[in-house]
């Protein structure tokens, strides 16, 4: 009864980012607006055209169309269309006229019977959106159902049983996501997010939704990159607006001399109405990160190992504990010479993104959470445990986090002596293999031994074979 | 206004008696029809034990129904207004009605014996025909490998599962107690072959959970620490309802996931899939590098 | 007995709805419409807001005169310093001063000071201290913060906020190089134009790693050590502020960089002298900026015209450096 009364009551809604509290009311209702006007609220949702979403079941144009019959053609692929799927004129006489409304469909002919007939007939090539934002509505309703307890309404990675979570539930709202198979200056694709989604991440508390339908898990990446791009817009026009318009920015100006108050907030006023000042900012910022976005789904954005896997051996491990080991490299340095995660790095104090010393030694990544680097023991690899995650994860590194991209440095000329000899990412397969080896170490396969490694051994190992590169630190 | 309270206690008896009768016949409780021999003889118990209680229950409510209206009726004017007595209670009838359940539990207990010991003791174990199973898929087996085709881990909160893997030769390995290279894993989403028993070794990362195949009627605790052998056996080729049957966590309710049961040669084909995917390095090019070591 | 129960129920349900505790998530009002031709206006803020402005203003003119006096502000204690260096600058004219007599097109030039007792800025790593990678203390790794003899204050950014939407010389192409040497970023300060190839190298015999940690665009990749190639990366989208670099491997190592979409930015010599040339006709607004005294100026006005010369100090508290 109490929770009833007290408790649940209201609808969700999208909670706003740290920053936003800095700006001053004019340029908090601003953002708000903003964010309306192109996003909307949980309830009221807003499929803008200009993010490279899949918002509607489909979209075509009228082939045929009279009385109670619609012939469409389909801009393939597109989702599933049933009874009672709503039909938006979007050109032609009838554009900004009622929807129409299906009753039944017949798929094999894109064919549709309406619930009422037509008073006005569309002509031919008028374009038409069948479901209308219905797939961001279905990815509402299924992440409220599965996400929103840990990613929170408005993504940002704070639901309520996020404060119980360690490692933290992501944040969407940089856009970036941590196990991509993308290069290292792109953003997640669209079969990253799904993998994720569907295998969930080992070692962590993100389960696997394998039971999804396929429509269900578009619906869910749809409306987890809207509610990136949401967030990503939030935060680049606070960060924008808090240069000049924050309470902080505000009192220096005005401490600054000629500048009041009131100057600074006509001003405000001003740029927001004059469409080359805010609003092109805006435009600007939603067109930097729909490219991104749009880059990172094209082909050559995937990591494409040059040469099919080096079948594992005693040699290739060999060698990849030589590479792990080597100070060009420093693999150890983070995850300690005997692979526990527990290299000097982890000791070590960092800075913070303000260049401020961090409280705790150890590593950041770019969302301010203290990670550990992976034990390699443990058998457990959060991104998959194909290879192709294995060389992205070394290939492109881990983003957000302090693991870098070692295609720089790992790939090389097949023949060293040969500057035109073709490149070869041979070191990234041994230093895979090595690291599909290392919860084995004192295990041979088929053997039903203790796979729990000896890490004092290992560390010995390590130590005596490489003492110079002990750390010091 | 005693005849109503008399009709009223004799109507509820009489729903529930209804009810009780109707019940069987549409599977109210029954998460559908049992689908593997075992989940039969379970539901049998069930049927044998519900048979015992209703008759219990239908004749202890007609015994009431007979005082109540012979007590009403004594009380009517007219009759010989026979004054209430008291009982000290009777040794005779006290002998009977705790020997009478005795002897029902008793028999209910030696009945369910050989359903219980075939499901939860290892020796009585269906070893036979499982070992006729890896002969089929073409498991390399030595005498002493685990019966099982499958681990199953729960944690919260998802069931993630590994199985063997494949020999050069072709042959499928015999799942060790500890993860191997070769091993193939998959998360909520078991697959095994059908028609036949089939055994799974059960454990849990973190908390109790319970491994609940409603259809087939298995539900058996994953406790941390333990590895426990669950074997099952479904009819037909389809798939089934896997849950966690223990509030587990906030989560508990993600814990659904599908248990695929198919023929072998199907089972195989899924664990070659399997191994595919887990050696895609995205080099097309290159199909016999796929095996792994 | 079952009215009571019926009672409960109802009471329950009306309860339920009265508080507004209806199903959270309600599929038939989840309403999408498209948002292509949204156009916001916003010129109604002006009066629902100004009540709220008051207070701040009430509050700035009482600060304003006890700040005045500079000459005591490196020894006040800290709470009035910051009051102070916000302050400083009331009798200097935000539009700069332009010199009279030059030729040419117009040029901003400057210096930046520091004003007060310059702390002792001690070695982020001493000649010689133990570290991991002890070739890295072979030479000491000097701070940062670089000032000079006479108080001239290096890598401050000093750029145009918004490039003008007309006329920005197009990037001649050359590629900009950062280096590793010795644990350090050289240069630790640096303006890149979008879409120039941005050249890491390694001159190390161990690992580095450049973390670039822009708002509008990260990357983090090992630099192949010793290289004489490098690695070329390309930042494509402008700052508003300086990004960081990082190496992961050594937690002392930073350098700034500033990708910018024009021309019209500079970086202050070790003496805190700069000059930005060639601006065009008009009026500018200009951050400056520095990694430890963050805003120096936040919009700086410079009314551009041939043949002027723009000359200007800007002066830096010297407690802001040390924070």
């Amino acid at each position: 009864m109490i929770c009833l009364i007290s408790g649940c009551g209201g609808q969700p809604e999208f909670s706003h980012s740290e920053k936003f509290q800095t700006l001053k009311p004019y340029a908090q209702i601003y953002v708000d607006q903003v964010l309306d006007n192109y996003f909307g609220s949980p309830s009221d949702m807003v499929a803008w055209d200009k993010l490279p979403l899949e918002l509607h079941y489909g979209q075509g144009t009228v082939v045929e169309a009279s009385g109670r019959m619609l012939t469409v053609e389909l801009q393939a692929p597109h989702a599933e269309i049933t009874a009672g799927t709503e039909v938006l004129w979007d050109s032609g006489i009838l554009n900004d006229k009622d929807s129409a409304w299906i009753l039944e469909w017949d798929e094999a002919k894109h064919q549709a019977k309406l619930e009422s007939p037509l008073a006005t007939n569309p002509e031919v090539g008028d374009a038409v959106i069948l479901g209308p934002g219905q797939i961001l509505a279905t990815g509402r309703m299924l992440y409220a159902e599965h996400c929103q307890h840990c990613h929170g309404v408005a993504g940002d990675g704070n639901g309520p049983t996020a404060p119980y979570l360690n490692p933290r539930p992501r944040d969407y709202r940089k856009g970036i996501f941590k196990f991509t198979t993308t290069q290292s200056s792109k953003r997640a694709s669209r079969e990253d997010l799904s993998r994720i989604v569907e295998d969930g991440i080992p070692g962590t508390y993100m389960p696997s939704f394998k039971l999804l339908t396929e429509d269900e898990m578009t619906s869910i990446i749809e409306y987890v990159m809207w509610l990136s791009m949401r967030g990503e817009l939030e935060n680049q026009l606070i960060g924008l607006l808090a240069d000049s318009y924050s309470v902080e920015a505000v009192e220096d100006r005005i401490a600054g001399g000629d500048e009041t108050s009131d100057t600074i907030h006509q001003e405000f006023i001003d740029a927001v109405n004059d469409p080359d000042s805010f609003p092109f900012e805006v435009d600007t910022i939603v067109s930097r990160f729909t490219s991104e976005w749009v880059s990172s789904q094209e082909p050559d954005a995937e990591v494409q190992p040059l040469t099919p896997r080096t079948p594992s051996s005693d040699e290739s491990i060999a060698k990849g504990r030589e590479l792990y080991l080597k100070p060009s490299l420093k693999c150890a340095q983070c995850h300690g010479e005997a692979g526990l995660g527990d290299g000097s790095q982890t000791f070590a104090v960092s800075k913070d993104a303000a260049g401020q010393d961090n409280l705790t030694p150890g590593l950041y990544d770019t969302w301010g959470n203290l990670v550990k680097p992976r034990n390699l023991h443990s058998g457990i690899y959060r991104g998959g445990r194909r290879p192709i995650d294995l060389y992205s994860r070394i290939y492109a590194g881990i983003k957000g986090t302090p693991m870098p991209a070692f295609s720089s440095t790992l790939l090389r000329k097949s023949n060293p002596e040969d500057s035109g000899s073709e490149m070869t990412d041979e070191d990234i397969w041994h230093l895979v293999n090595y690291i599909y080896s290392i919860p084995f170490e004192d295990v041979k396969a088929g053997q039903g031994g203790s796979s729990i490694a000896n890490p004092v051994k290992d560390a010995n190992t390590a130590s005596e074979e490489d003492s110079e590169e002990v750390a010091v630190n | 206004m005693k005849w109503f309270w008399c009709l009223f206690f004799a109507f509820w008896p009489i729903v529930a008696i209804v009810v009780c009768l109707l019940a069987p016949g549409n599977n109210w409780w029954f998460p559908g029809e049992a689908a593997s021999p075992l989940g039969r003889r379970i539901d049998d118990l069930f049927y044998m034990i519900l048979w015992i209680t209703s008759i219990t229950f239908v004749g202890t409510q007609l015994v009431l129904a007979y005082v109540l209206f012979k007590g009403a009726s004594d009380t009517e004017p007219g009759t010989a207004n026979e004054k209430a007595w008291f009982s000290h209670g009777s040794h005779k009838l006290e002998v009977i009605w705790s020997s009478v359940p005795a002897v029902i539990l008793l028999f209910i207990a030696f009945y369910q014996l050989d359903v219980w010991a075939e499901y939860r003791v290892k020796d009585a174990f269906p070893r036979k025909r499982m070992e006729a199973v890896f002969e089929r898929i073409h498991q390399d087996r030595q005498k002493n490998d685990s019966l099982a085709l499958a681990e199953v881990t729960a944690r919260q909160f998802e069931w993630r599962i590994r199985y063997p893997g494949f020999n050069a030769d072709g042959t499928l390995k015999a799942l060790m107690p500890d993860p191997q290279p070769t091993d193939l894993y998959a998360v909520n989403d078991l697959h095994l072959p059908a028609s036949a028993p089939v055994m799974i070794n059960l454990r849990t990362q973190d908390v109790q959970h319970s491994f609940f195949l409603p259809e087939l009627r298995i539900k058996q605790d994953a406790v941390p620490g333990l590895v426990i052998p669950i074997w099952f056996e479904a009819d037909q080729q389809r798939s089934y309802q896997l849950l966690c049957a223990e509030l587990c966590g906030w989560g508990h309710y993600k814990m659904n996931a599908r248990f695929v049961a198919e023929s072998d040669e199907q089972f195989i084909e899924y664990l070659r899939q399997l191994e595919r995917e887990q050696n895609e390095d995205r080099v097309d090019d290159a199909p016999d590098t796929d095996e792994e070591e | 007995m079952f009215a009571r129960f019926q009672l409960q129920f109802v009471l329950l349900l009306t309860v339920a709805i009265f508080s507004g505790c209806t199903p959270q998530f309600r599929r038939e009002k989840t309403e999408v419409k498209s948002a292509s031709d949204v156009v916001i206006h916003f010129d109604d803020l002006s009066s629902s807001n100004n009540s709220e402005e008051t207070p701040d203003e009430a509050a700035t003119p009482a600060t304003t005169p006890t700040a005045g006096n500079e000459s005591t502000t490196a020894t006040t204690p800290k709470k009035e310093m910051v009051a102070a260096t916000t302050t400083s600058k009331p009798d200097v004219a935000k539009q700069a001063p332009t010199t009279t007599g030059y030729t040419g097109p117009a040029k901003f030039v400057g210096r930046v000071v520091v004003k007060g007792d310059v702390p002792l800025f001690s070695a982020l790593l001493a000649k010689g201290a133990a570290t991991k990678d002890m070739f890295c203390s072979e030479m000491a790794v000097p701070n940062e913060t670089v000032i000079s003899k006479d108080g001239g204050l290096g890598n401050v950014f000093v750029y145009m906020k918004k490039a003008p939407r007309k006329g920005v010389p197009e990037y001649s192409g050359e590629p900009f190089v950062v280096n590793q040497k010795g644990c350090i970023f050289i240069p630790h300060a640096q303006i890149v134009r979008v879409g120039q190839p941005f050249i890491l190298k390694n001159s190390d015999p161990v690992a580095h790693n450049v973390r670039y940690n822009g708002f509008a665009s990260q990357f983090n990749d090992t630099v192949v050590s010793g290289s004489t190639d490098g690695l070329t990366k390309v930042i494509e989208f402008p700052e508003r502020l300086p990004a960081g670099m990082v190496c992961d491997f050594h937690n002392w190592m930073s350098a700034y960089v500033l990708p910018v979409d024009h021309p019209w930015a500079a970086v202050t010599d070790a003496d805190g002298n700069f000059e930005i040339t060639n601006l065009p006709e008009g009026k500018w607004d200009f951050v400056i900026w520095h990694e430890k005294a963050l805003y120096i100026e936040r919009s700086f006005k410079v009314t551009a015209a041939p043949n002027t010369l723009i000359e200007k100090v800007f002066e830096v508290n010297a407690s802001k450096l040390s924070q």
